[in-house]
């Protein structure tokens, strides 16, 4: 024993079944226990107190998170909005339809969110560090695009965008107005789609117009346009795939632009390219 | 301010499993965690030193817990069952080699019989590994009660698992 230091206590055995102890003090605590059976017997079973926690508990560690727990999800829904008592707050300007369709839009986004966020958690992280409003509109735009556009294969009926938040369609004027910016209709004939439809969406943003698009061979794309919360702001171009989309989503004036279809990156890229240079041009 | 989300994202499964040790419920844990990181992302310092998130984000935590009780969303005690903990999870695979004699469902149900004070300090310690200091400065009280609060955790529930004592009596408040 060396009776020069400190008389062990029981803060000393916590620590010692914590691992919280330097190497001189642990060992003081060994010897200490080999002579004290009964004291051994509480630290043994400490022990296997903190084993059976942990064994209980740490498993959660590995569990998939759920998506409302992802920083994707609460990144864009939390913070985005400001702080908790705003996103609170703006809960209660939508009605209870809105918000379930919202809901929805954001549930059917974040299925594929792991794959917008692109490579993994790095992609993720990227894209969430430079977060302007750029990931949700490629979000939004996802979810826009598998209620109307992706209906599987079967191409042989048009596509109408039924939707329970959806106005009666085809009054654009109406459909810019809630948008908060009036422009033209993007023409993309030459790029070979045709205007079949175009609506409004609810998203946890506000409202947003939807333009789908569908090409001789029955390929979709959805352009999807809405005011962005940061006025006048402008964001250059950022592309997401997905498994089975890509999209360009921009900001230009204050204004959010995204496209989405399951055609080629790089038809898709032009297209994006020049719906972005006639807006710009107007 | 968005240079923060990675760090704090690490730390989300460790608050989802305190937030189950700590409340139980799966879905009320999740809730915790999920108004928590909320909250620090509205109050987040780009400035802040990577080391110093985990002990930020669980006190956020702490906070929200405590304003959550207080406004009563939880039940006082909420005995852990098998869905509280995922139903069929695989974290009620006690292997056979552990000795402890220690069964899941004891342990659930003493756990959730600690007062609220006495099992945040045990589940600081001993899940998520914190410094008796960390924790004595997330919970702003002296060290030695944080070693009070341990003391008292252990051995309540070493005695609740052992089915010697019942809880009641074993309450010196």
């Amino acid at each position: 024993m060396t009776h020069s230091m400190p008389p062990i206590t029981d803060d000393d055995l916590h620590a010692y079944v914590d691992g919280k102890l330097d190497d001189a003090r642990r060992a003081v605590v060994e010897d200490y226990l080999i002579n004290n059976p009964g004291q051994r017997r509480r630290v043994d079973a400490w022990i296997a107190q903190t084993n059976a926690l942990r064994a209980t508990f740490d498993p959660v560690m590995t569990e998939p998170l759920p998506p409302e727990l992802t920083m994707a999800h609460i990144a864009l829904n939390g913070s985005m909005d400001g702080t908790g008592q705003r996103q609170q707050r703006a809960r209660s300007w939508f009605g209870p339809q809105i918000r379930a369709a919202a809901g929805f839009l954001i549930a059917l986004g974040l299925g594929g969110a792991a794959g917008w966020f692109g490579h993994g958690q790095t992609g993720a992280d990227q894209s969430l560090a430079r977060d302007t409003g750029i990931p949700s509109l490629a979000l939004e735009s996802k979810a826009a695009y598998q209620i109307f556009a992706d209906r599987g294969h079967d191409r042989s009926h048009p596509t109408k965008m039924t939707h329970p938040t959806a106005q009666p369609s085809g009054d654009p004027a109406a459909i810019w107005h809630r948008v908060g910016r009036k422009f033209r209709l993007p023409d993309l004939t030459a790029a070979g789609f045709q205007r079949i439809e175009v609506d409004w969406v609810a998203t946890i943003h506000g409202p947003a117009a939807a333009v789908l698009y569908r090409d001789q061979s029955g390929d979709n794309l959805i352009l999807l346009v809405r005011k962005m919360e940061i006025p006048a702001s402008t964001i250059r171009m950022v592309e997401h795939r997905g498994r089975d989309h890509t999209s360009f989503a921009w900001i230009h004036g204050g204004i959010g632009y995204a496209v989405i279809a399951d055609t080629l990156p790089q038809r898709l890229h032009r297209i994006a390219n020049q719906i972005r240079d006639d807006e710009n041009a107007i | 301010m968005r240079t923060m989300n990675p760090a704090i994202e690490a730390v989300i499964p460790a608050l989802r499993r305190y937030a189950r040790a700590l409340l139980g419920s799966a879905q009320d844990a999740d809730d915790l965690v999920h108004d928590s990181v909320i909250l620090a992302l509205a109050n987040v310092k780009p400035q802040m030193p990577h080391d110093a998130v985990r002990p930020w984000l669980f006190t956020i935590m702490r906070h929200r817990f405590i304003s959550d009780r207080r406004k009563a969303k939880f039940r006082h005690t909420v005995p852990l069952d098998d869905a509280a903990l995922g139903g069929d999870a695989p974290m009620f695979r006690v292997s056979a080699h552990q000795e402890s004699g220690l069964r899941i469902h004891d342990l659930s149900a003493g756990l959730a019989s600690l007062p609220d004070e006495m099992r945040e300090v045990l589940l600081l310690v001993t899940l998520e590994n914190f410094t008796y200091a960390e924790v004595a400065a997330m919970l702003d009280v002296p060290l030695g009660t944080v070693m009070s609060r341990l003391s008292r955790a252990r051995d309540r529930l070493g005695a609740l698992m052992d089915g010697a004592t019942p809880p009641l009596l074993r309450r010196i408040k």
